[in-house]
């Protein structure tokens, strides 16, 4: 037998996979590189903590979500709508009520939970498909903005309030500093728990994972609930960015997300992916913006060559995949047969 | 071979099952049955299918209640099994489409839903991989438990759910046809494993409709008919002709069935046939009318690629195929259908059957244009032409309107036999012909194979059992690294000699 089928992957070899497996930060690197030849604005701190890193921090803390609902072979997109739901809910609470900032974030982080949970219920009890209930919830929560924000708009929060979206902590963007906690959060449930095992072992089988005694349901919620609260952080961020509410807040959002953690190497077909990854991949996607914005490209062509970028790069995954398995398959089929 | 282990059984009764009926609407699936295991045994389980074999073991699982009779695990009456208790209590059973999950590593399947944590709640991985790496070495086999379950082959994936019940400290291990999916090497490796269980005083039931595999790790069996139990013998007092006796309940002459046909012209020819892949490399070889081909080999030979070749599934990269010494481009299966070559591909439920259409809709599938005109289909022509071949193969299905999904596997196959007679192909590619189909649907099969050559028609069939090629085929290549290592006539060859160049290893490091 093959001494490679024998010793546990080392160290090494694990951080040498794991290396060839995060292509998307070799896609991340690249892109900057480019970057900042074409710009010389583009590699200023200015520009890359106030336009990159702040705003992709935003779309990247869904992604962590996003990136257990993929995995276990579910879809979000509500995500966009429960931002602006569950944001304007705590800032009319804040502004009408008088409550406290606190508070009223906390009553957000409660919405977007509620959110996440009746998206769950429907999945899990009901057994309609995620494409439709969360496309439902999109179209809801949308509505839903509009109706309880009724035609007020209001611009100009509290001070406290808007510290979480245009702060900084230590130089760094608040959002960004907060993305860097949910960040090691995520890695640690993704890899070193069972909530992340079991994501990826509904994603692959699910009836082998629930004849093993798993309670699919109740891990399915934790993950719909999850994403519904990190949704609605990433709704009061974008709030207090603005410094204002804003019914259109995260409009489209959920396909910026989605992209994201598939470039991130995350299997649309659920059982594989990588949080590290679906972050990296929000941020390649708000570099390639930002630098067209740089260049002075024209929203609507910025849109074609996001689009453009995500169909490609999916692509050169999916064939980089594909020979992989090939290789590793062909490895396997050496390794058997050698046994004899 | 039987008895020619070193452990003997026990007399531990594991499981008495006494007096199990079984009833389902219409249907008496188990009468009057007792049924025991004891410790350290490998207990045959046979019959044709619908004898009760599965109902038996849904209730030793827990997962049927019987309607009437007793169950005592290690000695313990057990009134009401579920299949939580039947696995609290030490039963395990591995079915042939594995319990496991393709995207988890090797340790993650076996402890999935019992992970060792760690003190602060995580997955404790370093204790999942040793605990793995034991349990496998007890079995003599030494695995990277870190390699995902989709990258190792099925051999190794079914020694994994092995593993998985030895993880629940099981003391009976069901296994349900174990080696349709395992080539000659992977086989040899499984026996090696149920006889380390048998070590560890395990029972094991095994379910097979290979006889050799039956008497070559096997020590007692029992046989059901109709739901009744024939007998429960040890295997060192039976033959494979008793044993078949007892299984379809009439003595029959052979096992096999076969005709004398003399060869006529040449109708397939294939000249230095290379794949892309170069999983077949450089095969040629002339099929004649009246012929029937076999063509044996491990996995990854290339034997069964060969088929897909000349099916027009997998185009071939460079060389010749030839009908009536004609040069014909296979490139898609449309091509081959059209060469007269019907394909009767391994896995029929996915590949050879349209599993949600009727009978009638799969046997004129190919030939809807020539059935109908304009683009139009014709449903009184086809419902004539399915008619005629669901009579003459005698198919047995309550309608040709049917869906065939639930026919039996025999019944299935012969579905697809009948799609090809309908479009009037003069060579057939089989592929497995009898794999999963009880002994006595197989003779069936090989009367109709027999009868598809007598009337001048040739078939190739691929086959893993190497007894069914020999009493089938007219000639045996055998193929070994994509190219062809052998040929055979069965009359002048032992089983032997043809197995020894089948499975003879080659040593890569000269290529």
């Amino acid at each position: 037998m093959n001494m490679n089928a024998l010793r546990t992957n080392s160290r090494w070899t694990r951080a040498r996979r794991w290396l060839s497996d995060m292509w998307i930060l070799w896609v991340l690197i690249g892109l900057m590189v480019v970057m900042s030849f074409l710009s010389p604005v583009f590699l200023t701190a200015e520009n890359l903590l106030e336009n990159v890193a702040r705003p992709a921090s935003i779309v990247a803390i869904i992604t962590i979500g996003m990136t257990f609902v993929i995995t276990s072979r579910g879809l979000d997109l509500s995500v966009g709508s429960n931002a602006a739901l569950s944001s304007t809910i705590g800032i009319l609470a804040v502004e009408a009520l008088h409550l406290p900032v606190p508070l009223g974030i906390v009553l957000s982080l409660i919405v977007g939970l509620s959110f996440g949970l009746v998206n769950a219920f429907f999945i899990t009890k009901i057994r309609v498909a995620p494409f439709i209930v969360t496309l439902g919830m999109l179209s809801i929560g949308r509505g839903l903005t509009l109706a309880v924000s009724g035609t007020s708009f209001t611009y100009g929060l509290p001070d406290s309030y808007r510290d979480w979206g245009r702060g900084s902590i230590l130089g760094l963007p608040t959002p960004f500093v907060i993305l860097i906690v949910l960040w090691i959060v995520g890695v640690y449930l993704y890899s070193y728990t069972r909530i992340g095992l079991y994501a990826r072992s509904l994603g692959s089988n699910e009836s082998s994972t629930r004849r093993a005694g798993i309670n699919g349901d109740a891990y399915k919620t934790l993950y719909y609930a999850f994403i519904g609260v990190l949704a609605a952080l990433a709704g009061v961020l974008w709030s207090a960015r603005a410094n204002t509410i804003s019914v259109t807040t995260g409009i489209g959002t959920e396909l910026d997300v989605i992209a994201a953690v598939i470039i991130g190497g995350t299997s649309l077909f659920g059982g594989a992916g990588s949080v590290t990854g679906s972050i990296l991949g929000a941020f390649a996607l708000v570099v390639l913006t930002n630098g067209l914005q740089l260049f002075g490209i024209n929203t609507l062509v910025q849109r074609i060559v996001i689009g453009v970028v995500i169909i490609v790069a999916l692509a050169v995954g999916k064939v980089r995949s594909d020979r992989l398995t090939q290789q590793r398959g062909a490895e396997a089929a050496r390794m058997a047969s050698s046994v004899g | 071979m039987a008895g020619a282990q070193s452990v003997t059984p026990t007399d531990v009764l594991l499981v008495e099952m006494r007096g199990i009926s079984k009833s389902f609407p219409g249907v008496r699936a188990l009468d009057n049955v007792d049924f025991e295991l004891r410790a350290g045994e490998v207990h045959c389980l046979l019959g044709e299918n619908g004898a009760g074999k599965s109902t038996l073991i849904k209730i030793l699982t827990g997962v049927y209640s019987p309607d009437a009779g007793e169950i005592r695990i290690q000695g313990q009456r057990i009134p009401h099994l579920t299949p939580h208790l039947a696995q609290q209590r030490g039963i395990s059973a591995i079915y042939q489409d594995f319990d496991l999950v393709p995207s988890l590593s090797i340790a993650e399947n076996v402890f999935l839903g019992r992970e060792p944590l760690t003190a602060y709640g995580s997955v404790n991985r370093d204790e999942m991989r040793a605990q793995t790496r034991v349990l496998f070495e007890g079995l003599d086999i030494k695995v990277n438990p870190d390699a995902l379950l989709s990258s190792v082959g099925v051999g190794l994936q079914q020694l994994t759910e092995i593993v998985k019940a030895l993880s629940r400290n099981s003391k009976i291990v069901i296994m349900d046809e174990p080696t349709t999916s395992l080539n000659q090497v992977e086989v040899q490796r499984l026996f090696a494993a149920v006889r380390a269980l048998k070590e560890q005083n395990i029972a094991v039931v095994y379910i097979s409709h290979r006889m050799q595999e039956v008497f070559g790790i096997g020590d007692r069996a029992t046989v059901l008919r109709d739901g009744r139990i024939v007998g429960t013998e040890e295997l060192e007092e039976l033959t494979t002709e008793d044993l078949v006796a007892m299984m379809v309940g009439r003595k029959l002459q052979e096992r096999y069935y076969k005709e004398v046909v003399t060869p006529g012209d040449t109708v397939l020819e294939l000249s230095d046939i290379t794949t892309a892949d170069y999983v077949v490399r450089g095969v040629s070889f002339r099929l004649r009318r009246g012929e029937i081909l076999g063509v044996a080999g491990l996995r990854r030979s290339g034997f069964k690629e060969v088929l897909r070749v000349m099916a027009g599934v997998v185009p071939p990269k460079t060389g010749t195929v030839k009908i009536n010494d004609k040069p014909v481009s296979l490139l898609t299966p449309r091509d081959a259908i059209e060469a007269g070559i019907g394909y009767l591909p391994e896995d029929r439920k996915t590949e050879g059957l349209v599993l949600s259409l009727a009978v009638k809709n799969n046997i004129v599938l190919p030939i809807l244009p020539r059935l109908g005109r304009w683009g139009l289909t014709n449903a009184g022509r086809e419902k004539e032409t399915a008619g005629h071949y669901v009579r003459d193969l005698e198919i047995r299905t309550p309608s040709m309107y049917q869906e065939t999904e639930f026919l039996s596997g025999g019944n299935q196959q012969k579905v697809i036999m009948a799609k090809w007679l309908a479009s009037h192909s003069q060579v057939l590619l089989f592929d497995e012909p009898t794999q999963g189909i009880d002994v006595g649907a197989k003779i069936e099969m090989y009367k109709l194979i027999a009868r598809f050559v007598r009337e001048g028609g040739a078939l190739v069939m691929v086959s893993s059992e190497i007894a069914e090629l020999m009493s089938i085929c007219d000639r045996i290549l055998v193929m070994r690294d994509g190219k062809i290592a052998g040929e055979f006539e069965p009359g002048t060859t032992t089983e032997e000699q043809v197995l020894q160049v089948v499975a003879s290893s080659t040593d890569t490091t000269h290529e």
